[in-house]
């Protein structure tokens, strides 16, 4: 089968890029192998949380600037992070996902154990929100399903086709291009696109996979940018931030995943196999997975142009 | 540590160890969302095959009995686990008694078909009576809210040798189809809709030496023994299709992911080489149709609001999205695909009088939405969804290539690919 894009997940990340790229009016595929983490999700999305040395950030778009080079944020620019930041709450709404917040200003969200936590947007519906009282937490949260699921008809609404339970098995590169992938379900039915979007999240996800050799990606084993000793991808104090959460695929300053050191022309990486972040101790998971996934999108228009 | 051998990819079967107890599973089950009485897939699947593993004693019938095999918890599973099947793998393992009458009854369609077959206008008349409801729901356990699909007068096979073999050969491109039960003892029109299709497209149709049911009732009610020795016959006579270079294509989606898939993995039966020739008829013809090999053309006046209904075997096969293309082609069809979800009958399930309510409440939950489509009539590839969205809504319910047979310029058709 053949489209203008293929998105290999489904999650938050995926479907903003599907949902971006078809409404542009381009034919998406989104091949996801199972339902995402966005099914943990607490009802509040995070842009940016805590910023240098994890002090609190109040004012989000202010505290871009000193985040370290390496940082998703960083890569993209504090001028387009500010636009994108706009063009996702429009997008949540458009789908149907009532939220109040805004960039300029995070706000609070009570945690299941009685702190609280510096957000972006919150779910309007508040019976959404999962219990504050840690004992009743249920997992998969009803925020979660309800936004994957509204995601995902806004998604298919525009025309997008989406392939949940099927698994990408392997990608075919030739010249430094995909010139398709392969999955479980349509077996010798090859998907074929112009473009290809790795959105298959971190470890949790599989997107990312480690043994106790190495750390790799296993669709096209591009590059990943982690320590060769695998004692250095943790640290023995469980609550400290952890050096494995900041590993990922290597891009280049398009979001272009590199494979050998070369850029893999038509193949970009966003959301959580994103590297150089960590999206506990700086509370910026979902806004990592938001905005790395328009500026793609972006990225790719742009090139079709 | 450079002489150490460590195991560096995690291996199990039906991916056990691949269970990071993250519980998606339990948002998509069916059965969870309308009782509390089920302990719920991860629960009975991968956690209590740990538990089962050492000790058989933790077999806990009851409750996964409850399990419809919809597999929609594998579905939903982020890391590849094969719940269902460790789920109706360990019924098959653990269970020491034999069916019961009902269930007997309910799995051997090819037995029961045949006797019916013979007397169907009396069957047909006297299943729906008060009297035998009663009698079935009493003494039997078939619920009395149900009514057996209608048997027909003339099988399926027995049309085929009598009114269409014998043009078959005219055609240089052949397949050979396994029509299933369903088709040969209570609807063969569709088996008859399939014919006109593949005949427009150029190709011959051959049955299968032998075909016996595919035996996805008979693991269901706990005779694995016989579905086996059904699944040996069906998959030899495919291979010796396969040998003639013939693909075997389905209509319905159960058949297909039991021989394709449940084979191997509950029954033990190989069919590694022989499980790329068996696909559906909408499958087939769509990549016939988007590789340039077949040209389709419609009728002119044709003109259809249906609304797709993904039935759980299909989804799992992940097969939805050629219907759904391929339906997209007719240029009278306006086509709504509904959310997918269960629709609770799961092929003899429903028709037991213990899971009745079960059954009914999962299904409520899509009534509506097909009831608010619409639509001139619901699709899916499901028989047995069929009786239950036409008992729970009175909707009509066409099979893809039923749609497509009545869209068809069968002559223009038939010109285009004619060579």
């Amino acid at each position: 089968m053949r489209f203008d894009t293929v998105i290999i997940g489904g999650g938050l990340s995926g479907l903003t890029a599907g949902i971006t790229l078809a409404k542009a009016g381009q034919r998406v595929c989104i091949v996801s192998h199972g339902q995402s983490t966005l099914h943990f999700f607490s009802g509040s999305f995070d842009l940016l949380g805590y910023g240098k040395d994890y002090a609190t950030v109040n004012e989000p778009l202010k505290a871009l600037t000193d985040l370290p080079a390496c940082h998703p944020y960083s890569r993209i620019g504090a001028d387009k992070v500010a636009r994108y930041a706009d063009e996702a709450k429009a997008l949540l709404v458009e789908a149907g996902i009532a939220v109040e917040g805004d960039s300029s200003r995070n706000h609070r969200r009570a945690t299941p154990l009685g702190g609280e936590c510096p957000v972006w947007l919150t779910l309007r519906d508040k019976s959404l929100l999962p219990s504050t009282n840690g004992m009743q937490l249920k997992v998969p949260t009803e925020a979660g399903k309800a936004v994957q699921a509204l995601l995902r008809q806004r998604f298919e609404a525009l025309g997008g086709r989406f392939l949940l339970g099927d698994r990408v098995t392997g990608g075919m590169l030739r010249n430094g291009k995909v010139e398709a992938v392969k999955t479980e379900n349509l077996e010798d039915d090859l998907l074929k696109a112009d473009n290809y979007i790795l959105a298959t999240g971190s470890f949790m996800s599989m997107g990312l996979v480690a043994n106790y050799e190495r750390v790799y990606e296993p669709l096209f084993g591009v590059d990943v940018e982690a320590e060769q000793d695998h004692t250095a991808w943790t640290q023995h104090d469980a609550f400290a931030p952890q050096p494995y959460m900041e590993i990922g695929v290597r891009t280049d300053a398009q979001g272009h995943v590199l494979k050998d050191g070369k850029t893999v022309q038509n193949l970009y990486a966003q959301g959580s196999i994103l590297p150089g972040h960590n999206a506990i101790h700086q509370a910026d998971g979902t806004g990592v997975s938001i905005i790395s996934a328009l500026s793609v999108a972006h990225n790719i228009l742009n090139d079709n142009k | 540590m450079a002489e150490q051998k460590l195991q560096l990819e995690l291996i199990s079967e039906k991916g056990l160890e691949q269970c990071l107890k993250c519980s998606i599973c339990t948002a998509y089950c069916p059965v969870l969302g309308v009782t509390d009485e089920y302990p719920g897939p991860k629960q009975c699947g991968p956690d209590g095959e740990r538990y089962r593993m050492k000790d058989a004693a933790y077999f806990d019938e009851k409750a996964l009995k409850m399990c419809l095999n919809c597999k929609r918890c594998e579905v939903a599973c982020p890391h590849g686990v094969h719940i269902a099947d460790i789920i109706q793998s360990a019924r098959i393992k653990y269970t020491t008694h034999g069916p019961s009458l009902r269930d007997f009854t309910l799995a051997n369609t090819d037995l029961v078909g045949s006797m019916t077959t013979l007397m169907a206008p009396i069957v047909n008349w006297g299943v729906k009576l008060a009297p035998a409801k009663y009698l079935m729901d009493a003494v039997l356990g078939i619920d009395k809210h149900r009514t057996f699909p209608a048997y027909a007068s003339t099988k399926f096979e027995t049309w085929f040798h009598r009114n269409a073999e014998a043009e078959q050969k005219k055609y240089k491109k052949q397949v050979a189809f396994f029509h299933g039960c369903y088709v040969n003892y209570n609807f063969p029109q569709l088996g008859k809709d399939f014919v006109t299709v593949m005949n427009a497209i150029g190709y011959g149709v051959q049955l299968l030496e032998k075909e016996k049911c595919c035996g996805v009732a008979l693991v269901a009610n706990g005779q694995s023994g016989q579905a086996r020795k059904q699944g040996e016959l069906n998959i030899s006579s495919i291979r010796k299709a396969k040998q003639k270079g013939l693909d075997t294509l389905t209509v319905g989606s159960t058949c297909t992911l039991m021989m394709r898939d449940e084979y191997p993995a509950l029954l033990g039966i190989d069919n590694a080489d022989v499980r790329n020739s068996i696909n559906l008829v909408m499958r087939f013809i769509y990549r016939l149709v988007d590789e340039g090999k077949v040209r389709l053309a419609f009728k002119k006046d044709f003109k259809m609001r249906a609304a797709y209904h993904t039935a759980c075997h299909m989804e799992r096969l992940g097969w939805a999205v050629y219907s759904q293309e391929l339906l997209r082609m007719i240029p009278g069809m306006d086509l709504v695909v509904l959310p997918s979800q269960c629709c609770g009958i799961s092929g003899t399930y429903g028709f037991k009088k213990e899971n009745y309510e079960v059954s009914m409440a999962i299904g409520e939950k899509i009534f509506d939405k097909m009831h608010a489509a619409k639509a001139d009539c619901i699709t899916t590839e499901c028989e047995t969804c069929k009786w239950q969205i036409e008992m729970g809504t009175g909707l009509t319910v066409k099979n893809p290539i039923s749609i497509l047979a009545e869209a068809l310029d069968v002559e223009e058709t038939q010109r285009l690919n004619k060579h």
